[in-house]
């Protein structure tokens, strides 16, 4: 995280200016929208997280309402601190089953797991609106917000996905040719990686960088565009 | 003991371990096993040691872990580690195996490639002598090919379709070893997927949303606890156990045992699907259903129509878990194509009764029933299709998550169904990235040599062919391997430079311009774990006796190549052997601080030998798709819908009319029901071998053991025997518009009428060395099979599917020359 912490005071100044402008230039779109949005330079107010973190419910304490998975990106609803004793408040997008409401995923149809809340933290979540898929699935659009860790996350997805990639490379190919991203679906992958991370002696925070490097490189995979 | 003494108990031993694996000499005739065992017992040693240095080192091979006496430096016997009760007697032959006349002594080189390396005349391969050479001559040539080959055409013309089944250690792995030196060399074209299970990679990722065929399987104490009806289709579970891709635990043979008893107190019952009686049918006194070869997946519709029009089948399950079953009951009904599968239908193509395909209905929806399938099946024409429906079928008795209940397809190796210890993981050496990232359709190996540029549809994407000058081939066999030998002998002349790297003289080496000699497990060290889903143990595999001959390990070969390349650095990391094998443990050791398991330093584990993990109580427990049964919503499958696709969107937008978007049957390109069985009226099946690992073993004496005056054994019904002359123990020439083989008459009514059984992996013995259309001297069934996929879909080969005629060979019977190495001539 070193890298962080020698841009932190400039990453305040660059966080509060991006505010600003963003605030100008996106006036028209939700909130949910702008926050999906790519942009382009680094000062971006979208961040991602660098690993499986947890999601507390307020500034202070101990109550930790779910857990977010790597790469997940973050809404900055306060400013960056880069710092492990200080929280920073962030919301995050997403899509839920209706019956599932517990699961936040990336998107409607891509299974691509964002934030795990705990069964209790369910009422954190605000339904945006709601939409059925071809498949006769309900699904929820939610944000939810908390707060984390302010050392947690990067503003640099590739920092996340190279970690990622090495991983993959150097353990997914042992036992069998390097099996490319595109051989599966986002929602295939998980299963997938279920059955093959024991052997590629995959710990879990591994595990789940290489199901979310596998999901954002999959097989039909549009995505939102921030994953280079 | 003397040498004789010794060898002749290991042949007793072997006989003994026979017995204990589950009764799996069984198929052979009484007469004709005594035979084998009194000429097994009188075989003169080759070899032996000084027994004055005696010393028992541990090791571990794909049948398990094990400890070797050494003597005077020479390897003479593996035991089987202390705490597997049930060893595989074929370790019996390892010490055969390692001092087999056909070692590969020292690197060599086809003459006329030599004299013109890379134009050289492809259709002297197979039949051209060789030429001995160093190996500082050998990593020189290899490194100059690489170089020429991607220089002239790119690194899209190396090709390196190694599979899996290389000698076990997380070092030296031949496959992973060969793709890191290629991919440091700026790539080359790899294959994806599997050749045992082609089929369903594809398309069960489709209807379940996993690859399905590797995963941990439920438990056997809950099969033990709950399970009333067990059928096999197409399993033979006392079979391939014996073997693991990691060292087997060979845990399920004392499940197997156990669940005998609960069948003999009539608390279970058992029923096998299967053109054969298998071991595991026998043993467990399994009644026998024999359909044709090829039409389970009629079978099963015959089945799912039964459940359907008399509303038995399981209406909740249907709709909470599975995606669109009112799309396939249109054809079930004969509503979309005018052909209701009835039992009587279904009995037309089958030849199963009507009768017995509505009482196995009955039984499966009214017991706690568990449907073990093994891969066979799917190596088949239109394979996508029989495991498709079966996870309907499922779905409709509505047992899958359940205790002892739903279906299972990797019950038959690795020890299916084991229980996982609380254990970490260890990982190998990686082979890294590869640059070049389009990826042949493994099977198609044959197509791709033949016709560069040319493409082929796959699971909805279209590749085309590379033109492929240089092949390289470390630890595998394809020359028994692949499909249709004769195509691929016409196949295996178009690249320019064929390299193996081989421990022996295999079928594939005789085949190759450059071969370079790789040591046994016993001549290197390496690390394993023990049990592909237990993790029971971490094994060491210590080095046993020196290397043989000029023999060198995968990674010192590999290693070789790459400083000839200038890539040294970056393949060893400047790590040794002892180095990457510590390091490998050492990931071990800090995901057990993790997990809270205690486990020894590296030295402690090295001297010791082993460490074993606990086995928590929750193991015993474990049933597949629990989860999703419990909340279907909150862990859905990976498919489109989230549920088990009995309709599938994705299939149906690739429009293929060999894969429809619902499970069906289409007739196989050939099968007993086509026109074609008249010309040819047996149908051959070739399952994997009882007493070899594909072909692995069988260059020692345990083929003595099976084979038919050195035949490959056929099993053939008696009817169909007696209609052709033929009698147990006669040579006969099976064939058909691909080929001909020999192979030894084994007259048994545990094969189906109309189906003969001839196991795979036979080494390839031509009458005419390097000719296309040779008769196969040995009887190797691919010279038989055909080379194509089962569908568009999955593109897996179709071994299962082949017509073939039997008759008594009268002529003068040629010599066995399979297991003799080529000629070797010294340099001029």
């Amino acid at each position: 995280m070193e890298f962080l912490k020698k841009r932190s005071i400039k990453s305040f100044l660059i966080f509060t200016l991006t505010m600003v402008i963003a605030t100008i230039m996106t006036a028209g779109y939700s909130k949910a929208e702008i926050s999906y949005q790519k942009v382009k330079s680094k000062t971006s107010m979208i961040y991602y997280t660098t690993q499986t973190i947890p999601l507390y419910k307020s500034i202070k304490g101990k109550d930790i309402i779910g857990f977010l998975t790597p790469a997940t990106p973050v809404t900055l609803l306060s400013p960056l601190n880069i710092s492990k004793k200080n929280r920073i408040k962030i919301s995050v997008n997403g899509w839920s089953f209706k019956e599932a409401p517990s699961v936040v995923y990336y998107a409607l149809g891509e299974r691509i797991i964002l934030l795990r809340l705990s069964q209790n933290a369910i009422s954190n979540r605000i339904v945006l609106k709601e939409k059925k898929d071809s498949y006769g699935n309900t699904w929820e659009q939610v944000k939810v917000t908390g707060w984390i860790k302010g050392n947690s996350i990067t503003n640099n997805i590739s920092y996340v996905m190279d970690k990622a990639r090495k991983i993959y490379e150097a353990r997914c190919s042992a036992c069998h040719a390097l099996r490319p991203p595109k051989m599966f679906t986002a929602n295939q992958w998980p299963s997938v990686l279920e059955t093959m991370a024991k052997n590629a002696a995959l710990n879990p925070e591994q595990k789940a960088l290489v199901v979310k490097y596998m999901q954002m490189h999959a097989k039909g995979f549009v995505g939102r565009n921030v994953v280079k | 003991m003397s040498d004789d003494k010794k060898r002749t108990t290991s042949r007793r031993n072997f006989l003994k371990y026979a017995g204990i694996a589950g009764g799996a000499s069984l198929l052979i005739p009484e007469g004709l096993f005594n035979t084998i065992k009194a000429h097994a017992e009188t075989m003169p040693a080759r070899y032996g040691g000084n027994p004055l240095e005696v010393s028992q080192i541990p090791t571990a091979t794909h049948w398990g872990m094990i400890n070797v006496r050494v003597q005077g430096g020479r390897m003479v016997k593996a035991m089987p580690f202390y705490k597997d009760s049930h060893p595989s007697p074929m370790i019996e032959a390892f010490a055969d195996r390692v001092y087999a006349n056909n070692r590969i002594n020292y690197p060599a080189v086809r003459r006329s490639f030599l004299e013109n390396p890379g134009k050289s005349d492809t259709s002297k391969r197979g039949k051209e002598e060789f030429v001995r050479i160093s190996w500082d001559e050998a990593f020189d040539l290899v490194a100059e090919e690489l170089k020429r080959v991607k220089v002239k055409y790119g690194n899209k013309a190396i090709f390196t379709g190694t599979a899996d089944w290389q000698s076990v250690g997380l070092l030296h792995s031949a496959s992973a070893l060969v793709r890191r030196m290629l991919g440091l060399f700026g790539g080359f074209t790899d294959s994806n997927g599997d050749p045992s299970v082609a089929a369903a990679m594809v398309i069960l990722p489709h209807v379940l949303g996993g690859i399905e065929v590797y995963d941990e399987q439920t438990a056997w104490p809950t099969i033990q606890d709950k399970t009333e009806l067990l059928v096999l289709l197409g399993a033979d579970l006392l079979k391939d156990n014996q073997i693991g891709t990691h060292p087997a635990d060979h845990y399920v043979y004392g499940a197997i045992k156990k669940f005998r008893e609960k069948v003999s107190s009539g608390k279970a019952e058992v029923i096998e699907i299967d053109p054969r009686y298998t071991d595991t049918a026998k043993y467990l006194n399994a009644k026998w259903i024999k359909p044709r070869p090829n039409t389970d997946t009629a079978l099963m519709l015959g089945i799912a129509y039964t459940l359907y029009t008399e509303g038995i089948y399981n209406k909740n399950f249907i709709k909470k878990y599975t995606y669109k079953f009112d799309k396939f009951v249109p054809y079930l009904l004969g509503k979309s194509d005018g052909q209701p599968k009835t039992p009587e239908w279904a009995e037309k193509i089958t030849g199963v009764d009507a009768d017995v395909i509505r009482d196995l209905a009955h039984k499966m929806v009214k017991k706690r029933t568990m449907i073990i399938s093994g891969y066979a099946i799917q190596r088949a024409d239109h394979g996508e299709q029989p495991y498709w429906m079966l996870v309907t079928l499922a779905s409709m008795i509505g047992q899958i998550g359940l205790p002892g209940g739903g279906f299972g397809i990797s019950y038959h190796y690795d020890d299916g169904g084991d229980l996982v210890a609380d254990a970490p993981n260890v990982p190998g050496i990686s082979a890294g990235n590869n640059p070049v990232k389009d990826a042949l359709p493994w099977e198609r190996v044959a197509d791709m040599f033949l016709h560069p540029g040319e493409t082929v549809p796959y699971n909805g994407t279209t590749y085309t062919y590379p033109d492929i000058k240089l092949v390289y081939w470390a630890g595998g066999n394809p020359m028994t391997h692949l499909w249709q030998t004769n195509k691929e002998i016409e196949a295996w002349r178009h690249p320019e430079t064929v390299i193996i790297q081989d421990i022996f003289w295999t079928p594939s080496a005789k085949f190759a311009d450059i071969v370079l000699p790789v040591t046994t497990t016993f001549e290197r060290n390496d690390i394993e774990i023990c049990g592909a889903y237990s993790h029971h143990y971490i094994t060491a595999m210590k080095k046993v006796i020196d290397p043989l001959y000029e023999s060198k390990s995968d990674y010192d070969i590999m290693a070789g190549i790459a400083s000839r390349l200038g890539l040294k650095e970056k393949f060893t990391e400047g790590k040794t052997e002892m180095d990457w094998i510590r390091s490998f443990y050492d990931v071990a050791l800090r995901q057990a601080k993790a997990l809270n398991v205690e486990m020894p330093d590296f030295e402690t584990f090295w001297e010791k030998g082993y460490v074993e993990f606990p086995i928590p109580k929750k193991s015993a427990h474990y049933v597949r798709y629990s989860k999703f049964i419990k909340n279907p919503a909150l862990n859905p499958l990976g498919t489109p819908s989230g549920k088990i696709e009995i309709y599938s969107e994705t299939i149906a937008s690739f429009h293929y009319d060999d894969c429809p978007p619902h499970p069906t049957w289409l007739e196989p390109i050939e099968w007993l029901g086509s026109p074609k069985a008249k010309k040819y009226p047996l149908h051959m099946l070739s399952p994997h071998p009882r007493y070899r690992l594909h072909s692995q073993l069988d260059n020692t004496w345990i083929r003595e053991f099976y084979e038919v005056h050195q035949r490959a054994p056929l099993e053939i019904n008696p009817k169909d025997a007696e209609s052709r002359g033929i009698k147990n123990g006669d040579i006969v020439r099976v064939f058909n518009e691909r080929g001909e083989v020999l192979a030894g008459a084994v007259v048994t009514d545990r094969v189906r009428e109309r189906v003969v059984v001839l196991h795979e992996g036979t080494w390839y013995d031509p009458e005419k060395p390097g000719e296309i259309g040779s008769l196969d001297k040995h009887g190797l069934p691919n010279v038989l099979t055909i080379d194509k996929g089962t569908s568009k879909l999955a593109q897996g080969n179709i071994a299962n599917t082949c017509l073939v005629q039997v008759e008594k060979y009268i002529k003068q019977i040629p010599p066995i020359t399979a297991f003799e190495p080529p000629k070797i001539i010294k340099k001029r």
